[in-house]
């Protein structure tokens, strides 16, 4: 609703003009009257309206001098001039100061008005837009001046800018907040760009309501939900009273943005320093600080309480005993065993307080077992995570220590219970050496010609030794067991439905079909095609 | 190498001892390793590390170089395992990692060779996996092994 003030000393007229149409209807309203230019400033300076009517001859203060008041003071108003026939001359000199539009009285009718007061409606609204982006513009100056300012690339002499800017911090005691939404790749993920854009501003919003307790504070958004909040302690130089302080505000932004935001942060507080210049030195700190998260867990504040404590950033990688026994657990299906080692591998990479990037490297090497165990019984990535996103890409993606070994064995959990799916005989416990040599000569050969010799020699043992301990162990023949191990296979590959069952058959070692459509009838109780057929029947379900 | 670098990284080996006396092809790691350092670690702003892992896996004999550095984008990673053997040729960036890939495979079989990951900012990871065959054994053996 835009809002006018009407302006002329002639209530008939004014009357005229208020019941000439309808205004409320057409998205204005008449905001106020006055009778003559003086009155009319007055209420202008209370209330600026968006659009002013106003009348050329009136006492005390002319249509045109208001006009040329108007246009010095208030050129965001949008100007009508209403004149009467004989006075020509002061419509030529209104249109020259920036009316922007002028009638003759006694033409006006409702059609005119309107088409006049649209014109006008038109103007004020692109005029907003010009505003709103020189704004846009400026915040983007002041928070890319903030910026580099932390991070210490605006140049030594930056005072003249920070005037210009209106930077409403002092040069003296301030400290450096960082703030950090909790799980914003997740979140990111979770919302379009749109509502992304709301929460962040939900969230500036909300904070600067907070810090507002604390005189001259700026706020910007850094970038991916890191805020800075640089916050002007005045004359207070007591670390502890500031951080007391500093704390209350903070963590009632914290209790606020999980109120209404469902979300958490985490918070890096620097100590006080002594002026503008100092302020790249805080906000490492409180981006060192930040960095806890990993460690400590989410919606918390760091304050360096024990300063001067640096560590020597140390290296870590898996050890090869370690990586094999995962691997040999994975491809087992032995969930707690991998699990066992995983614990203790973040247990020693804690202990070292490795940094997160390190960490992600060690967790690196852990999917990279992963992949290799779910390779070897026939799983492929894609089976193990959803979307076209790589495990990697994950990797990066978890804040905390714990969050990322959660997923890990979460993976571990998966690749175990597949692999578990593809178990085909009660195997004894423990299970001796020389049948796990057979077994694994199994799984490596499968897709050619085997032979119980052939495992058997792989094993260092006689044919007919491992023959009788294989039953033993396993509860079944090795003949059996291969085929059982086939036939899972290609079970699987059936129902991927990417080969032919032609191709499928060759792929899992066997020789020709019909053999192959005994043994998968045998051990199924259905034929290749009739499961092939059921394979694609539960799809389509899944589909709909 | 070392000037060039100033010390800004660091080595590691782990290596199993079953495979101290595993015979290998000549020149096979120094390409990889040679890759890792410049373009994944000549420009890293944070510690670079090497880790050389070798070791036994059934009759295999694996041997990884990875580094923590740049990692390479997307399109210059060699194409997948499965699709490199479908087309019968290897098409892995960098000429020094892909004469090692066909030797190997001319010497051993197409089941063997180098395959490598990588992570763009993470790290990069080349693995060669090759028949495990010890001294005595001699290379002649070798044959035998992509028979199967």
């Amino acid at each position: 609703m835009l809002k006018v003030l009407i302006v002329d000393d002639d209530v008939v007229s004014r009357m005229n003009l208020k019941t000439l149409i309808d205004w409320e209807g057409n998205g204005f309203c008449i905001a106020a009257e006055a009778e003559n230019g003086r009155q009319a400033l007055a209420m202008i300076e209370r209330d600026v309206p968006d659009i002013v009517i106003t009348d050329m001859s009136m006492p005390l203060m002319n249509g045109i001098d208001l006009i040329d008041h108007l246009d010095r003071h208030f050129p965001q108003v949008r100007i009508i001039a209403l004149s009467a026939y004989d006075d020509f001359d002061y419509v030529r000199q209104s249109m020259k100061k920036g009316a922007v539009d002028y009638v003759l009285k006694h033409q006006l009718n409702a059609g005119m008005l309107l088409e006049i007061l649209k014109a006008a409606e038109q103007s004020v609204q692109k005029r907003s837009e010009v505003d709103r982006d020189l704004g846009i513009a400026r915040s983007v100056q002041r928070r890319d001046f903030l910026r580099r300012l932390l991070e210490g690339t605006e140049p030594e002499d930056f005072r003249e800018k920070w005037n210009e800017l209106e930077i409403r911090l002092d040069d003296k005691n301030l400290a450096v907040a960082l703030a950090e939404i909790d799980d914003f790749p997740f979140l990111e993920e979770k919302y379009v760009s749109a509502e992304m854009e709301k929460l962040l501003k939900a969230f500036m919003d909300i904070a600067r309501e907070i810090v507002r307790e604390c005189e001259n504070t700026e706020l910007v958004h850094l970038e991916k939900g890191r805020f800075a909040i640089v916050f002007s302690l005045g004359n207070t130089t007591s670390q502890l009273y500031v951080y007391s302080r500093l704390y209350g505000m903070l963590s009632r932004l914290g209790a606020e943005i999980a109120k209404y935001l469902n979300i958490t942060a985490c918070f890096g507080v620097s100590r006080v320093c002594r002026n503008a210049a100092d302020l790249p030195r805080a906000y490492r700190e409180a981006e060192s600080l930040l960095k806890n998260k990993f460690y400590m867990g989410k919606n918390r504040i760091f304050m360096n309480e024990h300063p001067g404590e640096r560590r020597e950033e140390s290296f870590y990688v898996l050890d090869i005993r370690d990586e094999k026994a995962i691997l040999a657990a994975l491809r087992n299906a032995d969930y707690e065993s991998a699990r066992r080692r995983v614990e203790d591998i973040f247990g020693k990479v804690s202990n070292m307080r490795l940094s997160r990037k390190s960490t992600q490297m060690v967790c690196v090497e852990l999917v990279n077992i992963a992949i290799k165990a779910a390779k070897d019984n026939g799983i492929g990535i894609s089976d193990l995570v959803d979307g076209r996103e790589s495990p990697y890409q994950i990797v990066q993606k978890y804040e905390t220590i714990g969050d990322l070994k959660e997923w890990l064995l979460q993976l571990y959990r998966k690749v175990t219970t597949m692999a578990g799916e593809m178990n085909v005989a009660e195997m004894a416990d423990p299970v001796s050496d020389v049948i796990r040599k057979a077994v694994d000569y199994v799984r490596r050969h499968y897709q050619n010609d085997l032979s119980l010799a052939d495992a058997a020699r792989d094993a260092g043992v006689s044919a007919s030794y491992l023959s009788r301990l294989f039953k033993e162990e396993c509860g079944i023949g090795f003949a059996e067991y291969l085929n059982r191990f086939r036939v899972e296979r290609a079970k699987r590959l059936i129902a991927d439905g990417e080969m032919k069952l032609k191709e499928i058959v060759q792929n899992v070692g066997f020789n020709n079909y019909n053999y192959f459509f005994k043994v998968f009838k045998e051990i199924t109780g259905m034929t290749p095609s009739e499961y092939e057929a059921e394979c694609k029947r539960v799809q389509n379900v899944g589909v709909e | 190498m070392e000037y060039h670098f100033a010390n800004r990284f660091r080595v590691h080996f782990e290596l199993e001892e079953d495979i101290l006396d595993c015979r290998i092809l000549k020149f096979v790691l120094q390409p990889l390793v040679e890759n890792a350092l410049l373009h994944g670690l000549q420009t890293l702003d944070r510690e670079g590390w090497i880790v050389v892992k070798g070791y036994r896996d059934g009759n295999d004999l694996i041997l990884t170089v990875t580094d923590n550095g740049k990692g390479m984008p997307e399109d210059a990673l060699p194409e997948s395992e499965e699709k490199r053997s479908a087309r019968g040729k290897s098409r892995l960036s960098g000429i020094g990692i892909r004469n090692v890939d066909n030797r190997i495979k001319l010497h051993f079989g197409m089941h063997y060779g180098v395959s490598i990951k990588s992570v763009p900012d993470l790290f990069t990871s080349a693995e060669i996996v090759m028949p495990a065959i010890t001294e005595e054994e001699g290379m002649e053996h070798a044959e035998g092994a992509h028979r199967g």
